[in-house]
């Protein structure tokens, strides 16, 4: 059985790269990885950055090599913000302004465990970029819902679904009056560049939510993300904007949006619902594009 | 006691149920059907992507009094050939230890007196059974670490049907494939 | 009617949830915990386990939670290990001062920093001025007897203490064997209704932990430590009466093994294991080796420990823990538990399988023959204590550091 190749997808950067030695830390078809990697490419190599436990410090360093070119760190869970902030307060004092201080956490270090230190940062409105790559669960300890995760996914602790609705982050962000709050999908690779390059731009509290679906988790073949990215994007189960000192802008309307349903089809983790879950699930989306001209 | 290894690969399934974790979860639970003591270590990390793994095995009648991952190996597994380029699959193999390949085409190793070959592959596909099965077999035959019987009665109940005879034509196709290995 | 079943320390812990029948889960995933929550996740759905089972936000979270549901009077457990232990800490406190009798698995993990998701006891002990009760399994069988063990202990009206069960990251969590799971109607009769008094209760409404004056704090703190006492007796006392219920053998406080050696092995978890092996080789060479397994580690069973080494020349404390700047627990605690004997046997040091580090028969065999020879480090009185396998080669004074490869993907 021969090796699968790479994803093509995922480009070449001078800052973030996967060697084949671990190739035994990320899976094929991650979502993750475009996220990091542009990350890399648009703030390099004047950047540090502070990873929490998640998926993404798994495939970020081993004992002997790491992915990124630039200042890594391997962070505890819950305080990444917080690390972050001494952090720039420390390159402040010995005048490094240019050098950005960068988070990359999942949703589970973001929005769980890591929500008080994230909005503690924000309230601060440190000079931080955060970017959150989404997946959806907990996946670095095997896929756990996590307040991120969709209404009615089925996980590992939630055999039934997931009974809550998807907690808003970006509005939640944005309420703490931050200057620049963006989504993102690693299927809309030019959006997310161009909204890093303006985040890059900006002076305090930016805040990065990037849609990389898991194909473990999400039950699909890993040759599919990109796919199944775009099938978020393109049914509205996922908007691309941005809030960018208050005013809010849509980065990209799908034309005409597809039915949820197709989005839903793509995935083991909602096999169970039933047409009814799936309508519930469809008149959630058109609600949430109503407001939204 | 006896020590076993199966090596393989997680994908394309991203879970436990490959054949190099299946095959030795078969036999330890045939094993404690004999009224045995296992001890099976499954891969532990959960390695992303492609690269190889293994599981351990021990069977004994006795206690097993160790938990070291030391081992003296009396049979490896490979269920995916392109490891054995890939990983010295050999570490640990006792002198009188067997070699039990999945391969369709001839596999030479230097320096190994038994080296058992069979295209399990095949086998499982014709029974329409998980590779698991007929490797579990062949290394039971092999090892003589659990009786054929035992692996019946275990496989048996947990295929309804039609495809509990497919099941057991498996186990006693990957048992003749090896048929000639045997001492 | 009993049965073997195939089953990882994981399951035969979540095996034994089921059994226990808690009524409150409060839960936040760490690897190699993750699993026995998707089976314990599992049962809930499949209506086998009646529970609340919580998806908490973090760990400490559910540690918080734990007690909130224990003062409300339900019958709590829960699981956790290295990081997420530490994150708990605070509230660990707060469990043991609110004599909440919550039953919870650790599953042993080294800390970070080094990070390591393999095993060591470092987790566990940080805590062990907590104020739970800590005991150390063997093997999966122990684990599913002493989970359940632990409940009917914790709830005894004459403890009130919640209990850790220790037992070790992959080597115990994730590795599978045979597992007798007694009947459930068996185990409901074993441990009954659950007896956690609801200190919440607006049918006796009380006002939880005042501001506590100088004149008091003492005496709460002195009925604590005379209920780990009590302990001592109510660990045995369950085991036998689990013994009797289920017709295993008599788990306590301590275990020995070919008593009456002039050399003892000393340790908990699965080194234990290993050791009986060790032990078993070094007999057929005619040493006089005996086995001490320390499975209680808190409340510390000085006595029964006292009394199971009187005799013996050299004690060799094989501990799988370590704390800068001072030594291993239990080689510290057993030379404790032996002064003022007349002729106390020596106490020597091993310092084992930190981080996850595989610990051999061989290895065993080795310092065991050494320290019985009085070969350095073991002739010293002062620190005589061995870092077992260290390689020099290896050591670096420095933070943990990867460094990026020069060429790019």
């Amino acid at each position: 059985m021969p090796a699968p190749t790479p994803l093509p997808t995922i480009p070449r950067s001078r800052r973030f790269s996967l060697p084949p030695v671990m190739q035994g830390t990320a899976c094929e078809g991650c979502g993750a990885l475009p996220a990091a990697d542009l990350l890399a490419e648009m703030l390099g190599p004047k950047m540090a950055v502070i990873c929490p436990a998640s998926c993404a410090a798994t495939f970020s360093l081993s004992y002997t090599n790491a992915s990124w070119k630039v200042p890594f760190v391997h962070w505890i869970f819950e305080s990444a913000p917080a690390a972050a902030t001494g952090l720039r307060h420390a390159y402040d004092a010995r005048g490094m302004r240019d050098v950005h201080v960068v988070c990359f956490a999942g949703d589970s270090g973001t929005l769980d465990i890591g929500f008080q230190a994230l909005s503690g940062a924000a309230s601060r409105n440190e000079n931080i970029l955060y970017v959150c790559y989404d997946n959806e669960v907990a996946m670095n300890t095997q896929g756990q819902a996590t307040s991120s995760s969709p209404v009615r996914a089925r996980t590992p602790t939630t055999p039934s679904g997931v009974p809550t609705l998807k907690k808003d982050a970006p509005r939640i962000m944005a309420a703490h009056g931050i200057p620049y709050v963006a989504t993102a999908a690693v299927s809309h690779l030019a959006d997310y560049r161009a909204k890093l390059r303006r985040a890059a731009r900006v002076r305090g509290f930016r805040y990065l939510h990037v849609l990389s679906p898991c194909p473990i988790a999400w039950g699909y073949p890993y040759e599919q993300t990109i796919e199944v990215t775009r099938a978020a994007v393109e049914t509205g189960m996922w908007m691309l904007y941005e809030i960018d000192h208050g005013r809010m802008k849509l980065t990209y309307r799908p034309r005409r949006r597809r039915p949820v349903k197709e989005y839903v089809a793509l995935q083991r983790r909602f096999a169970h619902l039933s047409p009814r879950e799936v309508q519930s699930m469809q008149r959630h989306v058109d609600e949430g594009w109503r407001t939204v001209r | 006691m006896k020590e076993l290894r199966f090596h393989g690969r997680r994908l394309p399934r991203y879970d436990h149920t490959a054949a190099f974790v299946g095959a030795a979860h078969l036999l330890a639970r045939a094993a404690l059907r004999e009224g045995k003591q296992v001890q099976l270590r499954p891969p532990w990390l959960f390695l992303r992507g492609y690269t190889p793994e293994a599981t351990h095995l021990r069977v004994a009648s006795e206690p097993i009094e160790t938990y070291s991952q030391e081992y003296v190996l009396d049979l490896v597994a490979v269920t995916d050939a392109s490891i054995l380029g890939a990983v010295d699959v050999t570490a640990g193999l006792k002198d009188t230890g067997i070699l039990l390949v999945n391969s369709a085409k001839p596999v030479t190793l230097s320096g190994r007196a038994r080296v058992a070959v069979a295209d399990f592959g095949a086998i499982a596909k014709r029974y329409a059974v998980d590779l698991a099965l007929p490797i579990a077999a062949a290394a039971a035959a092999l090892s003589g670490v659990v009786s054929q019987t035992a692996l019946a009665e275990t496989v048996g109940p947990e295929a309804p049907g039609a495809s509990r005879r497919q099941s057991l034509r498996a186990l006693e196709a990957g048992g003749d494939a090896v048929a000639s290995s045997r001492r | 009617m009993d049965r073997v079943e195939l089953l990882t320390g994981n399951e035969a812990a979540a095996r034994a949830v089921r059994l226990s029948k808690p009524q409150v889960i409060p839960t936040y995933p760490i690897t190699p915990q993750s699993p026995m929550l998707a089976s314990i996740a599992g049962d809930v759905a499949a209506g086998v386990l009646k529970a609340e089972f919580l998806n908490m936000e973090s760990d400490y979270a559910a540690m918080a939670a734990a007690v909130g549901a224990s003062l409300g009077g339900a019958r709590v457990f829960t699981a956790t290990n290295s990081q997420g232990l530490l994150f708990m800490a605070e509230h660990l406190y707060t469990a043991s001062g609110s004599r909440c009798p919550i039953v919870m698995a650790v599953v042993n993990r080294a800390i970070s920093v080094p990070h390591s998701r393999y095993a060591d006891h470092n987790d566990a002990l940080a805590v062990s001025r907590a104020g739970w009760m800590q005991l150390f399994c063997e093997d999966a069988q122990e684990i599913l007897e002493t989970t359940i063990q632990l409940f009917k202990i914790c709830e005894d009206p004459r403890v009130r203490l919640p209990a850790m069960l220790c037992y070790e990251s992959f080597i115990h969590s994730n590795t599978a064997e045979g597992v007798v799971v007694p009947a459930a109607a068996a185990v409901d009769q074993f441990l009954g209704q659950p007896r956690v008094e609801a200190l919440l209760d607006p049918a006796a409404p009380r006002a939880l932990n005042p501001p506590t004056p100088p004149e008091w704090y003492t005496e709460f703190k002195f009925a604590e430590q005379q209920a780990m006492e009590t302990a001592l007796r109510v660990i045995p006392e369950v085991g036998a009466a689990y013994a009797g219920a289920f017709g295993t053998r008599p788990r306590g406080l301590i275990e020995t093994a070919q008593p009456g050696g002039r050399c003892v092995l000393a340790s908990m978890g699965s080194i234990v294991k290993t050791a009986r092996r060790a032990i078993r080789e070094l007999q057929a060479e005619r040493l006089s080796v005996s086995l001490l397994k320390v499975r209680t580690y808190r409340p510390f069973p000085a006595a029964a420990i006292r009394e199971a080494l009187t005799g013996a020349e050299v004690i060799v404390a094989v501990d799988r823990n370590s704390a800068s700047g001072s030594h291993g627990v239990l080689y510290d605690e057993i030379r404790s538990a032996l002064y003022g004997m007349p002729d106390p046997p020596r106490v020597v040091g091993v310092i084992a399988g930190l981080g996850g580090r595989d610990v051999t028969v061989r290895q065993i065999k080795e310092i065991t023959r050494r320290a019985l020879k009085r070969e350095p480090p073991f002739d010293r009185n002062d620190e005589p204590i061995e870092w077992l396998g260290l390689d020099r080669g290896r050591v670096r004074d420095e933070s943990p550091q990867a460094r990026p490869l020069a060429r790019t993907g």
